[in-house]
């Protein structure tokens, strides 16, 4: 009889495993990286970790966010960096939905904002000492920072998911309701909205009053950032996901197309595509510019270098990895941030030679 | 292959009924349904083979033999063997329905999952699984139509877990979750054969432990996970539970705590 109760309790542990993907903690979704130009603030998961540029070294395991592994932290968005070392990162938690402003030098919080109920995916702006942080619950908050709420504007009815840009005199917030909005920075009130064709995940690039994105129906916008009016918009192959980069007149973005991808190279001013690469993994990250050469990379791992003409330079493959963040470009090295690795973030150098690799202590 | 052939299908479909009924908790409510009415011959069949299994068990000659034999295992499951093929019985009569329905349970599981898609890691799968001939039925399937799936239904969000805030509790009150527990403890009763409530025999003491385990279980996902899910699995026992009424299987006296002598032979015969 207790044979068939422990065959029962283990039969049942089973399908509770399976279900919660095998007792792991998955990975909900991808990492948040940002930089100050020195150091590296990578949200990934339970921590966020303060990393070295230089040598790939975290500064020490006392700056960690939060100092010890907390199941109900889900760290994912970006952080903010903020006046006199603050960073602000919100928990993507199902279990805990805080906002955090955080002292990077010591990773101890300063203020924290609990007052929405649902996760925080997208990384917050910072203009002029200010926070805007988009929310799980479809608003945009406004923080000073010392903590104080300074106002927030009911955006949607779905989570936000991707941060908002600003050229100074105003905020630009798109949103997976098919709307972008343009927003006053001191009141959230509106400048203007225009809704396209369908969901946009990655944040917009502005540069010279226009603002460019895409939709994942795969439709690239330009539009007029003072007054929403489209300036013009194409269609290509796949969805877009990432944030279209910019190099003078030439826009670089990649696209998922079916388990494949495509990456182009459109001319700013017009639309017009002046090539495409085809790419056998899915481009869902933006692209990095350098002075002669661009670098995507898609979800099989593999970071491709191609030059201004759309001719492949170099390429690093890292096999069972999934690369869904943009890489980002540090002094003399190309950060890349994969999954899948030991490692959670690999620097390489101009050339594609690795520099370094950051693999947490435990 | 596993996603190819369960989850884009169950995922496709929980869309179009989305896009039907612009509604995610009513299509989860709804696919759950047809999905239990689709199940219910094999159900049916399920229902049949446990109850004829309860009843070699109760018949003397099984007893007979158990006692005869209690020392030989080996010539105690021959006989076991014979007795069944006399009476037409696959022992597996009963544990085979439940095999099929399980990776239904998982794959719709798994669809629920991705349908909600509550980070943009998770939408890149839902993407991707969204057939595109799907808006040739309706508009309103396409995938600009689709998202972002309005996962509000009634009080809560169906892509996090459930809770009821209360002012003056610093907690919320999870209270799916709490109908879940409580209606897999109900459905798990009233479902339970006459003759195992109030037997001493290990397929009572199995179904007991079922009746503790399960919604302990399930109240645990319901806690921890979408409460889409929770909404499936509420619906999914009171279905249940119909189905058992319109089979005429319920058995009230489990609930209640009130014994029940086992249905006649006759009836279990008649599968009614």
């Amino acid at each position: 009889m207790k044979l068939n109760r422990l065959f029962l309790f283990f039969a049942l542990a089973s399908l509770a495993g399976l279900l919660s993907a095998c007792g792991a903690q998955p990975a909900t979704n991808w990492p948040g990286v940002t930089t100050n130009g020195e150091l590296i603030f990578l949200s990934s998961g339970q921590h966020v970790y303060t990393v070295q540029a230089s040598d790939g070294l975290e500064v020490s395991a006392g700056t960690r966010f939060p100092l010890e592994a907390d199941a109900n932290h889900s760290l994912y968005a970006p952080v903010a960096l903020g006046d006199d070392g603050l960073m602000l990162v919100g928990n993507a938690s199902q279990a805990n939905h805080d906002l955090f402003a955080v002292d990077s030098a010591t990773g101890t919080p300063r203020w924290t904002f609990s007052e929405v109920k649902l996760p925080w995916i997208a990384g917050a702006l910072t203009l002029d000492g200010n926070f805007y942080a988009p929310a799980g619950d479809g608003n945009l908050y406004s923080f000073s920072a010392d903590g104080q709420l300074r106002w927030k504007q009911e955006l949607s009815e779905h989570a936000l998911w991707t941060k908002p840009v600003t050229d100074g005199s105003s905020v630009y917030l798109a949103t997976l309701d098919h709307v972008l909005y343009s927003l006053q920075p001191e009141t959230g009130a509106k400048n203007w909205q225009k809704e396209v064709d369908n969901g946009i995940v990655g944040a917009p690039a502005l540069a010279d009053g226009t603002l460019y994105f895409g939709t994942l129906s795969g439709t690239l916008y330009a539009l007029n950032a003072q007054t929403g009016d489209i300036l013009w918009q194409t269609q290509l192959d796949g969805n877009i996901w990432g944030t279209p980069a910019l190099d003078g007149e030439t826009l670089y973005i990649g696209t998922v197309y079916g388990s494949a991808g495509k990456f182009y190279a459109l001319n700013a001013q017009t639309g017009v595509t002046a090539w495409v690469y085809e790419d056998e993994g899915s481009i869902i990250a933006g692209a990095l510019v350098l002075p002669d050469q661009v670098i995507y990379v898609t979800e099989k791992g593999r970071v491709q270098s191609m030059n201004k003409q759309g001719v492949p330079v170099w390429q690093q493959e890292l096999p069972k990895n999934k690369i869904y963040v943009t890489p980002i470009q540090i002094g003399d090295s190309i950060l890349v941030t994969p999954m899948g690795s030991e490692f959670l973030m690999v620097a390489y150098n101009f050339t594609g030679a690795q520099k370094w690799t950051f693999t947490p202590a435990k | 292959m596993w996603d190819l052939l369960i989850v884009n299908p169950f995922t496709n479909i929980l869309l179009l009924i989305y896009a039907l009924v612009g509604n995610f908790g009513v299509s989860i409510i709804l696919f759950t349904l047809i999905i239990r009415l689709l199940t219910h011959p094999i159900m049916a069949q399920q229902i049949k083979s446990s109850a004829a299994m309860q009843e070699l068990m109760q018949s003397e000659e099984f007893k007979k033999i158990q006692e005869k034999y209690k020392n030989d295992k080996e010539k105690l499951a021959q006989e076991q063997m014979r007795i069944y093929q006399e009476r037409g019985i696959s022992p597996f009569g009963s544990c085979l329905p439940t095999l099929i329905q399980f990776p239904i349970l998982i794959g719709f599981y798994q669809s629920i999952v991705r349908a909600i898609a509550a980070t943009p890691m998770q939408l890149t799968s839902l993407v991707r699984s969204v057939y595109p001939w799907l808006e040739n039925i309706t508009p309103s399937a396409s995938l600009s139509a689709l998202i972002p799936i309005q996962s509000q239904f009634l009080w809560m969000d169906l892509g996090q877990p459930e809770r009821i805030l209360i002012p003056g509790l610093s907690f919320g009150i999870p209270v799916l979750a709490i109908i879940v527990g409580l209606t897999t403890f109900v459905q798990t009763k009233l479902t339970m054969p006459p003759s195992a409530s109030g037997s001493n025999d290990q397929t009572a003491q199995m179904n007991q432990m079922m009746g503790i385990y399960m919604p302990l279980l399930l109240f645990y996902f319901s806690l921890n996970f979408a409460s889409g899910l929770a909404v499936y699995f509420i619906t999914s026992n009171l279905a249940g539970i119909a189905q058992y009424a319109a089979l005429g299987k319920v058995n009230w006296s489990n609930l209640f705590g009130m014994k029940k002598s086992p249905a006649p032979a006759t009836k279990t015969k008649t599968g009614k």
